[in-house]
């Protein structure tokens, strides 16, 4: 414990706020996609954000039991993965057609970018809030 | 609870990504409020600000007034005519030293450096921490680059200004899933006004071109700096002539790595300095000296490894440290020193006594090995801390006793016996902050035995040179400092401070006083910034009173214009400078430290 405050509050190393602050984001994210108040999501390779605070999300092990699959990567995604909801973590990621939006940090600031032809295919429509993250 | 406030008010996802951006700051991951009295300038500070040099900021630092020295180098402990008294002032740049190892501190090339490239910016006054470096300090600046964490993507920059001064950069970063890589390049032409001075045109032009570099992996770090500098030298370092021509040639280059092993555990840095500086004056032949030029070249290499092991209450850091450093004169100097080995060893132990009291208790030792028979010396630091913080009060108390040798450029400039200087002191630091407001109270008392100055020799005509003083200087500070959120982004800064230096061997006792108010305020896409800074009772010169008025227009997310007028009533603090000439010895140069200034400026995010 007293280890923790010394940390905390000295090292003032507060990754676990902007982590918990990214995790919500992504629970905000996924919550409008799916349209489910507690959606099964799978990290590909790990997303430190949502492993520490998952909120909402229920993390599972396997591309099949989820609703969502959220990439630290775009390399090694099976084909079972691919036909699900991709959602990334960079801006790179959006280079892959199946990937519907990402959330990542680009020139100093963090975004939100979604493709609308992308979220036809998946018949997903975002509240009014989302529209300034859409592009055609 | 040092993360100030929330002011969060609603879930939805606009407010969310702004929180976001606000806590992600990289300021909160790097700074150690153990380390010692810090200020911090966040990347939001200083994009709002139009931070364009480190002077911007250290031109209001606490205490510490940015000055510079006769050949228009900063030197912010300044010691006029003394050449350059900032050898305790250190400067980092992520976890590599800048340095020059003549001047033993890289204040001298490095304190006015563009900021374009920086992230976030960390002053640590009174006595930092040991885990920052090889050499004790009194002040710590550390500087933290753009990362591709954040910056993926680039951006250019172009400033100009009235006196004709142009700023152009470029920066790109990227990531794939396992490297990442930061390169920065820059060209500076900074145009001053020049100053009739003796019958002479003296100037303080200087062009600069940098590139930096690095290249990263989860625990590996390699970074390349490099640095060319050329311009006018002011008054040159000879004192009692005063130039007709004056050109400083400097280059300087860095290869630095940074690793970590066992959970970060364990850090290993090894760095590479070269640097090379030509200086060539021109006088008028009735001074007996028609020209003047010379070349130092200096080459330093730096390891460090530290440790650190976490118990339940006790955060214990050991760190073994080695500097080499080689320098070359073109003309002989007065003794032949040419190199100089430092060993260093320090172990510091952080104790939690309960949930709102930690102790602090550093050690450190220095060996110093010079060429030529030159002695060897050893210096002891010590540091014992204790710090008290609840949800709103923050109480910082160091005392501390600190051994400075004195650096090769005061050493192969004389032949009198240099002392190691002796600095002790006491800090207490007080916070006290509340949803909207953080006030605090700085004190601090200190002694310095055997500091250097500048003295008279016996020779024929005497000459000023370095000496040890012969009677302890003192000096007493205090400092009085309000932050007012009005809201997320609208922020007043209050700060008073008062430095009372007494020098019996100069028989003197300097009091000056600083004030600043600093308005920060964001109107739709209007950022605004305004300061005042005030430097009052200066020796010989009037009171300064420094207005900057910045406006920032974000046009779209990628393309802001960005007007700034600096020192804009023409009457910040001005610096004194001594040319004595037989016929009046008590002659000055004296000209402002930052000249007034309108910049007009445009970057691009790409």
């Amino acid at each position: 414990m007293i280890k923790l405050l010394l940390t905390l509050f000295l090292i003032t190393n507060i990754y676990a706020s902007d982590n918990k602050k990214a995790s919500d984001i992504f629970n905000l994210i996924v919550k409008e996609i799916t349209k489910k108040d507690s959606s099964n999501v799978y990290l590909h390779r790990g997303i430190e954000s949502i492993e520490k605070y998952p909120g909402n999300l229920k993390i599972v092990t396997e591309c099949k039991d989820a609703d969502i699959i959220i990439l630290s990567t775009t390399t090694g995604i099976t084909k079972e993965c691919s036909k699900k909801i991709l959602f990334g973590s960079r801006y790179s990621h959006l280079k892959n057609p199946n990937v519907i939006g990402a959330f990542f940090w680009q020139k100093g600031r963090p975004n939100i970018l979604f493709y609308q032809k992308r979220l036809n295919t998946h018949h997903i429509k975002l509240d009014s809030s989302f529209n300034r993250y859409i592009e055609e | 609870m040092l993360m100030l406030f929330s002011f969060s008010n609603a879930g939805s996802i606009d407010s969310l990504l702004h929180d976001y951006e606000e806590e992600s700051e990289l300021s909160h991951k790097t700074k150690d409020e153990s380390a010692g009295n810090l200020i911090v300038y966040t990347r939001d500070d200083l994009e709002r600000m139009q931070v364009e040099t480190l002077k911007d900021i250290l031109k209001s630092l606490r205490f510490f007034p940015y000055a510079e020295n006769r050949t228009a180098h900063p030197d912010i402990l300044s010691q006029e005519p003394l050449s350059y008294a900032s050898k305790n002032v250190r400067i980092y740049l992520n976890e590599t030293e800048l340095l020059t190892s003549i001047t033993g501190s890289g204040f001298f090339l490095f304190g006015d450096m563009e900021m374009d490239f920086i992230d976030h910016v960390e002053i640590y006054e009174g006595f930092p921490s040991f885990d920052f470096g090889v050499e004790p300090a009194t002040i710590v600046i550390r500087l933290y680059s753009k990362t591709a964490e954040h910056d993926e993507g680039g951006r250019v920059k172009v400033t100009i200004d009235n006196k004709g001064a142009n700023k152009q950069n470029v920066y790109y970063s990227d990531k794939t899933d396992d490297i990442s890589y930061f390169i920065y390049a820059n060209h500076t032409d900074k145009q001053q006004d020049t100053y009739e001075h003796q019958n002479e045109t003296l100037g303080r032009d200087k062009e600069t071109n940098r590139f930096y570099g690095s290249l990263s992996t989860e625990n590996h770090n390699i970074e390349f700096h490099a640095m060319q500098q050329k311009g006018d030298a002011l008054l040159g370092s000879t004192i009692g002539l005063v130039p007709k021509d004056s050109n400083i040639d400097m280059s300087f280059l860095n290869l630095s790595t940074n690793s970590k092993f066992l959970d970060n555990s364990l850090v290993l840095n090894l760095s590479y300095n070269y640097a090379q500086s030509d200086f060539d004056y021109e006088y008028n032949p009735i001074y007996g000296l028609s020209s003047l030029a010379y070349t130092m070249k200096e080459e330093t290499f730096t390891s460090s490894l530290k440790k650190e092991w976490e118990l339940d209450s006790n955060t214990i850091t050991v760190g073994l440290q080695y500097r080499y450093k080689d320098f070359d004169f073109s003309v002989p100097t007065t003794r032949d020193i040419y190199n100089e080995a430092i060993y260093s060893a320090f172990i510091e132990d952080l104790i939690a006594l309960n949930d709102k009291n930690v102790l602090t208790l550093s050690v450190m030792k220095q060996l110093y090995k010079r060429s030529n028979n030159y002695k060897d010396e050893d210096a002891l630091q010590l540091r014992l801390g204790y710090i008290y913080s609840d949800e709103e009060w923050v109480s910082k108390t160091f005392i501390s006793s600190q051994e400075f040798i004195p650096g090769p450029y005061l050493v192969l400039t004389t032949d009198n016996e240099l002392k190691p200087e002796i600095y002790k002191s006491i800090i207490e630091e007080i916070s006290y902050q509340t949803d909207k407001t953080i006030s605090k109270i700085i004190l601090v008392y200190s002694s310095n035995k055997n500091m250097p100055m500048m003295a008279l020799n016996n020779g024929t005509p005497p000459r000023l040179e370095p000496k040890s003083a012969t009677q302890e200087v003192t000096s007493i500070n205090a400092a009085l400092e309000f932050t007012f959120h009005f809201n997320k982004k609208d922020k007043l800064e209050l700060q008073a401070n008062y430095m009372n230096l007494d020098f019996p061997d100069y028989g003197e006792e300097v009091i000056h006083y600083n004030y600043l108010i600093r308005m920060l305020n964001t109107i739709s896409k209007f950022d605004i910034y305004n300061e005042l800074v005030i430097n009052d009772n200066f020796t010989d010169v009037k009171t300064g009173y420094n207005y900057s008025l910045g406006v920032k227009y974000e046009v779209n997310k990628d393309f802001h214009i960005n007007f700034k007028g600096d020192n804009i009533f023409d009457s910040a603090l001005d610096w004194n400078y001594r040319t004595p000439t037989m016929a009046n010895p008590q002659d000055t140069l004296v000209i402002p430290v930052i000249e007034q200034r309108f910049m007009l400026g445009m970057e691009y995010l790409f």
